[in-house]
């Protein structure tokens, strides 16, 4: 039995909620970017997770056959993709602005800072919840270090 | 007569379920976002209640697949994986339930580290016991 599984199943977990923070921080701190080198205002991103199998297959059998075990097929879950929001922004009324057009409208990225944070409370109630379940892991190896000891 | 009885072999065994049990709970909780992913359950209540019950202390080796298994002990007893049904599924039909996750997690654990502090006190009986013969 090798609780190590477990741990790097959380581990995943917590690789991927902090690229998904990453990825809010940098819609956070472009909210006013009129400017990006694609060019046009800079355009709100987003993850997309996916469930990735730890094992190999034949770490699977391996498994399956010592453990006697209708082998769970451990999922961890990584960044599959880091996708572009193409909706668009809004154009705000401001001539002098140096990204003006010929109208006087500056065109800004399409980002709702509400909905960045809301995104980013979420993203961190993830990771508190996988880091809750390492700790519950190492709490289990601890009680089962005990046995023997006097 | 074995110094190890039953109990430490059943008390292993629902230890390593127990582990397998933390595995599937940790991989739902990382999927909590993960598009489409279902929830998964191990199951091992009836395999191993049985496997309790299971009286005899001889051991039958089986060398076919036609041979019967005669008290098998608690080493038999298998888990089940099963995919947790959503009824009403949201919109990314993902049916992991966050607090219903965590639940399951302190509780796994704590059956856990019940079954290590069992196993650990009949060691001790036992210890105590080869101490007061000298």
């Amino acid at each position: 039995m090798d609780m190590t599984d477990s741990v790097a199943v959380s581990v995943s977990a917590l690789d991927a909620q902090r690229r998904r923070l990453n990825v809010i921080a940098s819609n956070l701190a472009n909210a006013q970017s009129t400017h990006s080198p694609e060019g046009g205002p800079y355009r709100r991103r987003d993850v997309v997770f996916q469930s990735a199998p730890l094992q190999s297959p034949f770490q699977r059998a391996l498994r399956v056959s010592s453990m006697r075990m209708d082998g769970p097929n451990l999922e961890g879950v990584k960044v599959a993709r880091v996708v572009t929001d193409h909706k668009p922004g809004q154009a705000i009324y401001d001539p002098k602005h140096p990204d003006a057009d010929a109208k006087g409208y500056v065109l800004m990225p399409n980002i709702n800072v509400m909905e960045e944070m809301v995104n980013m409370i979420s993203a961190s109630r993830a990771y508190e919840a996988n880091v809750q379940a390492i700790g519950a892991t190492r709490a289990m190896w601890n009680h089962a270090l005990e046995i023997g000891r006097s | 007569m074995t110094i190890f009885d039953r109990t430490i072999g059943l008390l292993e065994r629902a230890m390593d379920l127990r582990g397998a049990r933390q595995r599937v709970i940790a991989s739902n909780v990382a999927n909590e976002e993960t598009p489409g992913y279902r929830a998964k359950e191990l199951q091992f209540k009836e395999a191993l209640s049985q496997a309790a019950k299971g009286t005899t202390m001889v051991q039958v080796r089986s060398t076919h697949p036609g041979h019967i298994v005669i008290g098998g002990g608690s080493a038999q007893a298998r888990g089940r994986v099963t995919e947790v049904p959503a009824a009403d599924l949201p919109l990314d039909a993902n049916s992991v339930s966050l607090d219903t996750e965590m639940a399951k997690l302190s509780d796994n654990a704590m059956h856990y580290n019940t079954a290590a502090t069992v196993t650990s006190m009949r060691i001790r009986q036992l210890l105590s016991a080869i101490r007061d013969a000298k």
